[in-house]
């Protein structure tokens, strides 16, 4: 975790979000809507999470985050997943049916 | 590498972790340094919703060559999928993918990945790739759709 993927961002210092305090992050869900956040680059994604279920209306544990095709984990940041400005995280709502609420997937 | 080619896919890179389609994955592979791969792209193709394909997430491998974007990239399921125009090895057979017919330079990975989402449940049956599938396809559209269905529970993606 120490060094995480630091092949993709090659632009150099502009483009490094290495040493930035801050982050804009869009978190898109499947309806399509789209909620902007700023954040810290330590804030972990459980933060995240509570807010935007919050905004939408719908319990925080019923929602996975999504990057990259890959699920953040409540404890993970943008520092650690490596974020850049403007970059997407995706939100799925489980659709449980109606049956078995207290399953959760995560 | 090309310099043409490697500009090109940072820049599609830079711009699909911006903006893409919901449920859409597409990212450089990583190699076996751990550092990533720009002419191989590891990408998911969600189904549409609607369709018997709508539970999978199919998983697909993009291969770019030093020409590009001259050439298109070779597309392959990983692993195969059932259906009339997917290779029995899981390369994918779409006229947009074809330098003699469809393709562009200018055709971005966001459009490939969303005309190979369309082609899911629209095959085009003058063109099979694989027996299996346009067989089925062909004789019996109840079969079809619940191998498609099985197939799309099977590809769902794991929580």
């Amino acid at each position: 975790m120490s060094n995480p993927e630091s092949g993709e961002n090659q632009g150099g210092p502009s483009s490094s979000s290495e040493h930035k305090e801050f982050i804009k992050l869009k978190v898109k869900g499947q309806e399509g809507d789209e909620i902007h956040f700023r954040l810290k680059m330590t804030t972990p994604f459980s933060k995240i999470k509570k807010n935007y279920a919050e905004r939408v209306g719908v319990a925080a544990g019923s929602i996975r985050l999504i990057f990259d095709g890959n699920p953040v984990s409540d404890s993970d940041t943008p520092r650690n997943l490596s974020l850049e400005d403007d970059d997407i995280i995706e939100a799925f709502v489980e659709q449980t049916g109606g049956m078995l609420p207290g399953l959760s997937a995560c | 590498m090309a310099g043409i080619a490697y500009q090109r896919l940072t820049e599609e890179r830079k711009a699909w972790r911006k903006e893409h389609p919901f449920g859409f994955v597409a990212k450089p592979s990583k190699g076996a340094d751990g550092l990533p791969n720009l002419m191989v792209w590891d990408c998911a193709i969600p189904g549409k919703t609607g369709t018997p394909w709508e539970k999978g997430l199919y998983k697909l491998r993009m291969t770019f060559k030093d020409d590009y974007p001259s050439t298109p990239p070779k597309c392959k399921f990983d692993p195969p999928l059932f259906h009339p125009n997917v290779y029995p090895s899981g390369t994918v057979c779409l006229s947009l993918l074809d330098e003699e017919k469809d393709w562009r330079p200018s055709i971005t990975i966001k459009q490939i990945l969303v005309g190979i989402q369309d082609l899911l449940n629209d095959p085009n049956i003058k063109d099979p790739a694989q027996a299996e599938a346009y067989t089925i396809f062909c004789q019996n559209k109840m079969e079809y759709e619940r191998r498609v269905r099985a197939q799309s529970e099977r590809m769902a993606p794991t929580a």
